[in-house]
């Protein structure tokens, strides 16, 4: 598969899907803390859906898959699938791959590793305001 | 991923009393102590304000909900960011008082929930630390 293939995964997006390609380069480099926290927000909103976190998953599984391939496996009709891979390409989890009549569908789960980052920083701001919060308390109860 | 996987979850035991750990979550004073270095807003309702740290980190804070000695509600965001909502919750434990602090992506509790429409016209979700596990 060369990098030439067609994506349809900033077509229309919000700010998540900015047009990164996930293939190539693993740095999201010139991103700010800001850019990565919006991403944040799209992917999980993104995967608030349990079908769509399924359609995930079934991605997972192989390179590529095609909408009516997913809805053979999934109890959900074809075009169900389409507006979830649609909802997944805004987050910038998946790209769509045109190959004659047939598209494809791709995981790209960059945008993933930018929400786990997220998650892990906020997760480590509070540990440092909590632990102040629990020395600042116990001045108090020594007194 | 159900929603509590989604969102950032601390649970903290404090030796103190609900009063006086409520007094370290409601004063800005206090607040300054812990929560930020420095900090401009009022926990009230409606009310809107700044948080600064030393880093030189800034965060614009919307005060969503003050349940009084229980629960308060933030929406936050840095400048040009995301807002994401923090939830500092409350409880009597054995032994002092349990804090259990949430925070999320505003965007994606919108999802999972839906907001709801205040008669100010704000947008509000659910309680999030109801729908972590205890």
């Amino acid at each position: 598969m060369s990098d030439a293939r067609r994506s349809s995964r900033a077509r229309g997006g919000p700010r998540a899907a900015a047009p990164r390609r996930s293939s190539g380069r693993s740095e999201a480099s010139a991103e700010s803390e800001g850019a990565g926290e919006g991403a944040a927000g799209a992917v999980f909103a993104a995967l608030a859906d349990p079908t769509r976190r399924r359609v995930v998953r079934a991605l997972t599984q192989r390179p590529t898959v095609t909408a009516s391939a997913l809805a053979g496996e999934l109890p959900i009709t074809r075009q169900a699938v389409a507006k979830h891979l649609s909802a997944l390409a805004d987050a910038g989890l998946v790209s769509a791959e045109h190959e004659g009549r047939e598209t494809r569908y791709r995981l790209t789960p960059d945008p993933l590793t930018d929400a786990m980052r997220w998650m892990a920083t906020a997760g480590a701001q509070w540990d440092e305001r909590l632990a102040r919060l629990e020395r600042r308390l116990a001045r108090d109860s020594q007194r | 991923m159900a929603i509590e996987d989604q969102a950032v979850r601390r649970e903290l035991m404090l030796a103190v009393d609900r009063e006086r750990a409520w007094a370290a979550l409601c004063d800005p004073h206090e607040l300054a102590t812990w929560l930020a270095d420095e900090v401009e807003l009022e926990i009230d309702e409606g009310a809107e304000g700044v948080l600064r740290w030393d880093t030189g980190e800034e965060r614009l804070v919307t005060v969503e909900e003050v349940q009084e000695s229980r629960r308060i509600s933030l929406r936050w965001r840095e400048p040009g960011g995301e807002p994401t909502i923090v939830e500092l919750t409350l409880d009597d434990v054995p032994g002092g008082t349990r804090l259990i602090v949430v925070e999320m992506p505003a965007l994606a509790l919108d999802a999972a929930y839906g907001p709801i429409e205040l008669p100010s016209g704000d947008r509000w979700g659910p309680r999030m630390a109801m729908a972590a596990p205890a």
